[in-house]
């Protein structure tokens, strides 16, 4: 899959649905990610993050911009500090969970 | 090993060998209303004497098995008994992959159970202790175990470890000394005395219960009930685990099904008087119909 070329923003997408486990346990998320064996407890928006790329579909890769506009009917993104763009608040979330394994990065970035 | 025995608790067999003969005689005792006949162990436990020359002069205990420790210290022969059962929950916190292993204590009426969960010292033990003399099913002190397949509980109840002023309170409680093992002064835990379940809950310990409420004891603590949510629930569970990880995902199906099944507290209580009645209270307070 190739980005424009101008592009530098990084593309996220769900996994396939057979590698997350999610069970809501409380006011939580636990999430059994398969191809590690890790158990992960999450609070929202972490788990309507996944929902919405998985509504993408696997494979489908959105940036923060993209996964912004699907949930900001849901949200009200708010960073630390109220001057920092949601979008890069946003961005930073998916890293995170990029980074966790939960969810795909795209090699073309 | 020149001597040994078979001894079955709950679902787990073990094997257990000795360079003497008293820790063997002792284990035969103490489980005489557990199944001894030789079966085809889970497990196997040695006794073994530190060195050849140990086995006579001050003699040491080293325990050795399917599983060990490298830094446990030899303990010594006096304290047999609690080398072996510290050895027996080794051998299940380690390599029991059947259930999800809780170290919880838990006891049941009507066929549905109680599990109390804490740390050392926070009194499950002595109050499931406790519970199994007033009217309630001992199902363990030490391990619960969740079958992953059917939710269930299946009982594991060892003898219960009492340790230090425990000792005096169940002596007050069960009025039958015969029930007691000896007193073992001195050892790495403080003084220990083991105490034989009643045998009808020896007789029952195959017999599976469905669970019904988990608790969170803490004894020596002013009076207090404190709903516990189903994530923290999880949490402390995986950490109560011992192979809440070697499952995987049957593990992680067995305890997010059994957090969001029950309700859940944490009670503080100042003595085991007062643990039983808040047990009691919560029992009928959860409409938990306790059938015969």
């Amino acid at each position: 899959m190739l980005g424009p070329r101008n592009m530098v923003a990084a593309r996220y997408a769900a996994l396939p649905a057979a590698a997350l486990k999610r069970v809501q346990v409380g006011g939580l998320e636990a999430i059994y990610h398969l191809p590690s064996g890790i158990t992960h407890l999450l609070a929202e928006p972490v788990p309507d993050l996944l929902d919405a790329l998985a509504r993408l579909g696997p494979g489908r890769f959105a940036d923060a911009a993209e996964v912004l506009q699907l949930i900001a009917d849901r949200f009200d993104i708010e960073g630390d500090d109220p001057a920092e763009p949601h979008e890069a608040v946003l961005a930073e979330r998916l890293a995170e969970l990029a980074a966790l394994g939960l969810i795909a990065i795209s090699p073309d970035k | 090993m020149r001597h040994s025995c078979f001894i079955t608790v709950g679902p787990a067999r073990f094997r257990i060998g000795s360079d003497w003969r008293a820790p063997i005689d002792l284990l035969r005792s103490l489980y005489r209303d557990y199944p001894l006949e030789q079966v085809v162990p889970d497990f196997t436990v040695r006794l073994q004497a530190t060195s050849a020359l140990r086995r006579w002069i001050r003699p040491a205990v080293s325990i050795a098995g399917d599983f060990t420790l490298p830094d446990a210290a030899p303990l010594p022969l006096s304290q047999a008994l609690l080398a072996a059962e510290m050895a027996m929950n080794l051998q299940m916190a380690l390599g029991w992959r059947r259930h999800l292993l809780l170290h919880a204590s838990a006891v049941s009426r009507g066929g549905r159970a109680v599990i109390m969960t804490g740390v050392s010292g926070a009194g499950k033990s002595t109050l499931s202790a406790l519970l199994g003399e007033r009217g309630w099913r001992f199902l363990g002190d030490e391990f619960v175990l969740l079958d992953p397949d059917s939710g269930m509980i299946v009982p594991f109840p060892r003898p219960v470890s009492l340790k230090n002023a425990a000792i005096a309170a169940m002596e007050h409680e069960v009025d039958d000394d015969d029930r007691f093992g000896p007193v073992l002064r001195d050892t790495p835990k403080g003084t220990i005395r083991h105490l034989r379940p009643r045998t009808e809950a020896i007789g029952l310990m195959t017999r599976e219960t469905q669970p019904a409420l988990l608790l969170f004891p803490r004894f020596g603590e002013p009076r207090a009930v404190r709903r516990v949510d189903e994530a923290e629930c999880f949490v402390r569970l995986t950490q109560a685990s011992t192979n809440y990880v070697a499952l995987g995902e049957r593990g992680f199906d067995a305890l997010t099904h059994f957090v969001r099944s029950i309700p859940a507290r944490a009670i503080d209580y100042t003595d085991g008087e007062e643990g039983v009645e808040m047990v009691e209270r919560l029992w009928s307070e959860q409409g938990v119909k306790a059938a015969a």
